[in-house]
């Protein structure tokens, strides 16, 4: 997850230009729990840790909060997947810890500006 | 990891060593030939702190390291450099990494990989070969690499291999990862059906894609180092050769 892009609290609708597999994908790239709606109006919150569309049966594959499973669901019994779990990754890049340490250097000694250590990617 | 070491299997047990000091003094590993820490640490502590994203790791993992060989534990490290990274500097490190007793060091380019939390500093083929030649066309004596030298040499751009994705599998409590440890695309539930379900042509430099286009992660590319070395008597050869002299 790229700074600032949170799927947390995303509720898709598919179908209206958000395709299963796409939402799928995304749900199995998030770093947190989400709630997996099904067709029938059943719904198992845990994290998603696998998927594979390239089978005859497509299936996902997640852990319940509890820690339950593996729980396999098939891709035709899923109606939406909800982003209700806080996303871990949110706020860990490289560029918001570089924006904490600046900020936390300038708090602590004003009249300093520039890090001596040496600077990745210069 | 107790009974995978009474069963005399090797293990390398990564870690941060955040915690190490604490662990070992908690009791919780015993010392053995065949159990070693793979210490992950990239660079002196200005860089390490850097590429972990957190200050005092460095520190912490220094302590960890020290308590660790005062017990009699085998300790090694891992080393992931980054774009921008230091030649001097990481000499400097191994240098301290001698200096502290760590009895081998692994190295290796970072890959830039969507879960990665830094995606703008990882290193793109040919500033890998300028780094790793930098670093290592004249090697100290008393550095010791856990590593086969021919991977150096892959690194230094003084020779070519292609990716053996599946030569380190990953296995953890989701399965096993397919297709490597750095692409995580999906789980087997066990190894033969990993072996014989994962599209492997799609992977690896020669196939086009283009998340394996610049990798030179020794995840992959050990693997293939190491088969070449027991495939032929060249590779032997040269691996002897490398090993003796101390050159890659």
């Amino acid at each position: 997850m790229t700074d600032g892009a949170t799927l947390e609290g995303w509720t898709p609708e598919i179908g209206k230009g958000v395709p299963l597999e796409e939402v799928i994908d995304k749900a199995f790239d998030y770093r947190g729990n989400v709630t997996v709606v099904k067709t029938d109006g059943s719904e198992t919150v845990g994290y998603v840790f696998n998927r594979n569309r390239d089978v005859a049966v497509p299936f996902v594959q997640m852990f319940d909060a509890d820690g339950a499973g593996p729980i396999s669901i098939r891709y035709a019994d899923i109606r939406t997947i909800r982003f209700t779990g806080r996303d871990t990754a949110a706020g860990n890049s490289y560029a918001a810890w570089l924006r904490a340490k600046e900020l936390a250097k300038t708090t602590q000694h004003p009249e300093k500006g520039s890090d001596p250590a040496p600077s990745r990617g210069a | 990891m107790k009974a995978l070491v009474a069963r005399k299997k090797y293990v390398y047990l990564c870690t941060n060593a955040i915690l190490l000091k604490q662990k070992l003094e908690a009791g919780l590993f015993e010392p053995s030939n065949y159990f070693s820490f793979s210490v992950h640490l990239d660079g002196l502590r200005a860089e390490h702190d850097e590429a972990v994203c957190r200050d005092g790791v460095y520190v912490d993992a220094v302590e960890g390291i020290k308590e660790a060989l005062r017990r009699g534990f085998r300790v090694t490290t891992n080393s992931t450099l980054f774009d921008g990274a230091d030649a001097l500097r990481m000499r400097e490190f191994f240098d301290t990494m001698m200096d502290l007793g760590v009895e081998g060091m692994m190295i290796s380019p970072g890959y830039s990989y969507s879960k990665a939390p830094d995606q703008e500093h990882f290193l793109r083929t040919q500033r890998a070969h300028d780094l790793f030649s930098t670093l290592l066309s004249n090697p100290k004596r008393r550095w010791k690499f856990n590593q086969s030298p021919l991977f150096l040499q892959f690194l230094m751009g003084k020779r070519d291999f292609e990716c053996t994705p599946w030569g380190n599998p990953t296995y953890n409590v989701f399965g096993w990862q397919r297709p490597c440890y750095l692409m995580q695309e999906g789980y087997a539930a066990s190894f033969k059906e990993l072996l014989e379900t994962t599209r492997w042509e799609n992977y690896g430099r020669s196939s086009g894609n283009e998340k394996c286009r610049d990798c030179m992660v020794h995840c992959g590319y050990e693997p293939s180092a190491v088969h070449h070395t027991f495939a032929s008597w060249r590779g032997f050869r040269d691996t002897v050769q490398a090993t003796v002299t101390g050159r890659f």
